[in-house]
């Protein structure tokens, strides 16, 4: 295969995600594209700091939460348009973003990982306790009125075409970031930030920058969560939710353009068969398997399915992704260049 | 605040630490030996309470004879948790050993709310629910005996890593676990053996809390916040700090609780964990730099 | 016109130990300098506190007028001045051209001509068929080579090489010298911490020894390999004795 099979293959994609959900009237899975569409979003905003920038995030769910948390507040207590409440959402996120990025700046691997945990779990707690304001543990109920303005809608088809056109500029962002500086400096500071250092890069400010910007992302789609399905409560910092999305990207492939949608498009479809055929007898089904599917990929295929289907498609190296096996042995010496 | 109450919010204080200790010094000694940060430690204690809770509840057993059950029947899980799941996990990248151990806890939890649903149960026998009075001092029976065994724990670990020579290999590994290979030491081996050692004392900490606690799937995900909390306190790969830690922890939660409405009582712990990782991130005893470094 | 480095007095200290001791030192523009001695002597932590990796004690950098002492690394590099590293620290999954990309981004913004500048680089160190190759494939001393190619990129003034030759074969010498020569000869200056004297005396104009931490001689190869201390303290009694 080469880039001609490539570029048909996006094709398809395109052309699925753009009349897939027109060729049914089914609700249940109209609200599986939305869904695909809006988890393949924040996958592909994690993936910046998870797959780039190497930072693993447990704690990606707090932007989530905030930014689902703002836009609704302002809409319910000062009759914000939530399209606003969304941007003030993410700009709330950024500065939170700006706490756990000073918190997390010298901190490694698990370290990072409880970090962020930790962080978003305090925000969890914060929203059910801070009744007055968040209505604590009763959540938030946004009531249906739709209207452009309110940004809600009636038709799921509405929503999933504002879902979709959020992952196309996300995933564009991702690519356009790939093949930029600032993705080179981001991989270069991930692969060795004292070497990064040494070629006039300002890590701090790098690794800050994608932080912002990939708490920005979440935050949005959070703000859509919330109009979407009209309800959450303090459960949107959970850390399930927040290794779910980390899930999603790593199944797919860190650190790829593609992989975070690509394991969100496999894995929140499969999760809910599992829930409706066997959720009922076996409580946990898709959390058992979300699980045991981590476990496996991450043994024996720890770069993504899209690691398993790139070979296909043979073309000059991209940026490198998640963790490759290095293999040590030197077998360059048969291929040094002799002047 | 009267001297009376004050001493009796510092022995349940000290009460809990020990308590809290107990949970944190697997998953430290873990650490310390292997480096590895176990994120399925609260799942291990989850299914040492649900073993303790099976053996008193159907079988009749005495929760502290339960132990003798519970405790090896942790060590063989820890054994084949770290040969199927760990071991393939050492010396590769950090995205690796994170998520393995996260996408385990995972495949724990939601295996307990298969096995066991939802349901929160607990242990409704005489000795949960047993008080002892010194003069005014009123502290409970299971949280003293917890404490008591803590001690004894941390006493019995100290005795094994400094006397004896398997004691003496695991620590080697831990400071450097290259030349300990070049020393003749089976690396592998102790890997095993510390996973599995420090899975049987926290399945020591599961049946001594079943008195204590009520066990559901989700158990696991608070008592391991803590356990992170005290163990990054104290130090990651140090036991005594995990003892020492633990202990402030309890304490630190005990007279917080009196003080402040206690539902912000868990933010509260993990605003201290923010804070040492921030200020300290080695901890009170731990090995400094080890968070920058992840292998 | 006065020196394109300048080292006034610098001290390091870590804790008690004085690892780099009251250190003068000037280096010209277009020059090749040589810093040799013992190990131990404080060569590659000079060029860390340099490079900006450690902060001085006391004393003063200056390159090109300005005080470089003290400030992070990546000002440093910035400023102008490039470093290897004694330990090697690649990419290990970049490929090589995308190693050296990394620096080259530095003076060209856009992806395309970054591209072209590293393969540029890439060409005069020899190293162009190796473009895509992921850098943790390569042999120890071929990643020290892409360590010289990725700092050269940045589009240095100075260039800091800490031993660069080492794991050379004597065969392979020569080559890596004729591509430092090349590296000096289009502008850059060169300064440079070696072990292999041949290296170092065949191509510095000028030689600079460390001994404890201490400057002990400053000079052309030829004055610095008959000074007294020198002989005694590093090149060996029995190089003394034959001299």
């Amino acid at each position: 295969m080469r880039r001609g099979a490539k570029y048909a293959l996006i094709a398809l994609a395109a052309l699925a995600a753009l009349f897939g959900p027109l060729l049914t009237h089914n609700s249940f899975i109209r609200d599986i594209w939305v869904l695909v569409a809006m988890w393949g979003a924040v996958a592909t905003a994690w993936n910046l700091i998870g797959g780039y920038a190497g930072g693993l995030s447990l704690g990606h769910a707090a932007f989530f939460g905030i930014g689902a948390y703002t836009s609704s507040l302002l809409y319910l207590d000062y009759h914000l348009s939530p399209w606003l409440g969304a941007l003030v959402g993410g700009v709330a996120a950024m500065l939170s973003a700006l706490v756990i990025g000073f918190i997390t700046i010298r901190l490694r691997g698990p370290f990072f990982a409880l970090a962020t945990l930790a962080f978003a779990a305090i925000l969890g707690i914060a929203a059910t306790n801070l009744r007055s304001l968040t209505h604590g543990a009763e959540g938030m109920t946004i009531p249906f009125a739709p209207s452009l303005a309110h940004a809600i809608f009636a038709s799921k088809l509405a929503y999933y075409y504002i879902a979709l056109a959020v992952l196309v500029v996300y995933l564009a962002l991702t690519w356009w970031i790939s093949v930029s500086r600032f993705g080179y400096y981001l991989v270069a500071i991930r692969e060795n930030e004292d070497a990064a250092q040494a070629l006039g890069i300002d890590a701090l400010r790098v690794k800050l920058a994608a932080t912002l910007l990939s708490a920005f992302m979440t935050a949005l789609v959070g703000s859509f969560y919330a109009q979407y399905r009209l309800f959450f409560e303090p459960t949107i910092f959970a850390t399930s939710l927040s290794t779910q999305i980390a899930l999603f990207a790593i199944i797919g492939g860190l650190g790829t353009v593609w992989g975070p949608l690509i394991g969100a498009a496999i894995l929140v479809p499969l999760a809910n068969e599992l829930q409706s055929i066997l959720g009922s007898s076996l409580p946990g089904i898709d959390a058992f398997v979300y699980g045991a599917l981590l476990v496996l990929a991450i043994l024996f295929v720890p770069n993504g399915i899209i690691s398993m289907v790139r070979p296909l498609f043979a073309e000059r190296p991209l940026l490198p992704a998640g963790p490759v096996q290095a293999e040590l042995e030197i077998e360059a010496c048969a291929i040094e260049e002799r002047s | 605040m009267t001297v009376a109450l004050f001493i009796q919010l510092l022995a349940a204080g000290v009460l809990l630490g020990g308590v809290y200790a107990l949970i944190s010094i697997g998953l430290t000694l873990i650490f310390g030996v292997m480096r590895v940060v176990n994120f399925a430690h609260g799942e291990f204690l989850m299914v040492a309470m649900y073993l303790s809770y099976y053996l008193v509840t159907s079988l009749h057993m005495n929760p502290y004879l339960a132990l003798i059950v519970v405790a090896p029947g942790l060590y063989l899980f820890g054994l084949l948790v770290e040969i199927a799941i760990i071991k393939p996990t050492i010396g590769r990248s950090d995205v690796v050993q994170v998520f393995a151990t996260v996408g385990l806890s995972i495949v724990l939890q939601a295996g307990a709310l298969m096995a066991f649903s939802a349901n929160v149960v607990g242990l409704n026998v005489p000795i949960a629910n047993a008080l002892l009075h010194l003069g005014w001092l009123t502290i409970g029976v299971p949280q003293l005996i917890a404490f008591l065994a803590a001690m004894a724990v941390a006493a019995g670990l100290f005795a094994f890593l400094g006397r004896t020579d398997v004691g003496r290999a695991i620590r080697a590994t831990a400071q450097d676990r290259g030349a300990a290979a070049l020393m003749g030491i089976d690396v592998p081996a102790i890997y095993r053996l510390t996973f599995a050692l420090g899975s049987a004392m926290t399945g020591l900490a599961g049946g001594l809390l079943m008195p204590i606690y009520s066990v559901s799937p989700t158990v696991g995900e608070q008592f391991v916040l803590v356990a992170f909390v005290v163990v990054v306190l104290g130090g990651m790969g140090s036991v005594s700090g995990a003892l020492i830690g633990g202990l402030l922890i309890g304490v630190v939660e005990t007279f917080s609780g009196f003080v402040i409405d206690p539902q912000w009582k868990q933010a509260i712990y993990f605003l201290i964990f923010l804070i040492v990782l921030v200020v300290r991130p080695a901890g009170l005893f731990g090995v400094r730099g080890s968070e920058e470094l992840s292998r | 016109m006065s020196a394109l480095l300048q080292l006034r007095n610098v001290t390091k200290r870590f804790g008690g130990l004085l690892a780099v001791k009251d250190v003068s030192l000037d280096v010209q523009e277009g020059e090749i300098v040589g810093l040799i001695g013992p190990n131990g002597a404080g060569k590659t932590t000079l060029f860390s506190c340099i490079a900006g990796y450690h902060r001085i004690t006391r004393g003063s950098i200056l390159f090109n007028g300005r005080e470089i002492g003290n400030h992070p690394a990546f000002v440093v590099c910035r400023a102008g001045v490039a470093r290897t590293f004694q330990v090697v620290k690649p990419f290990a999954r970049m490929t090589v051209l995308q190693s050296v990309m990394v620096g080259s981004f530095l003076r060209h913004r856009d992806a395309r001509s970054a591209r072209a500048a590293a393969l540029d680089v890439l060409a005069r160190l020899r190293m162009a068929r190796l473009a895509d190759l992921e850098a943790h494939r390569l042999t120890l001393v071929l990643k020290k080579r892409l360590e010289v190619a990725r700092a050269l990129a940045t589009e240095p003034r100075l260039l800091l090489l800490d031993e660069v030759m080492a794991g050379l074969s004597p065969g392979e010498v020569p080559e890596l010298l004729e591509v430092i020569r090349e590296i000096n000869a289009s502008g850059v200056t060169v300064l440079f911490v070696e072990h292999i004297m041949a290296a170092v005396m065949n191509i510095a104009r000028r030689v600079v020894v460390l001994h404890g931490g201490e400057l002990l001689a400053d000079g052309t190869p030829s004055e610095v390999s008959r000074h007294p201390q020198v002989i005694a303290a590093y090149l060996g009694e029995e190089y003394a004795a034959g001299a």
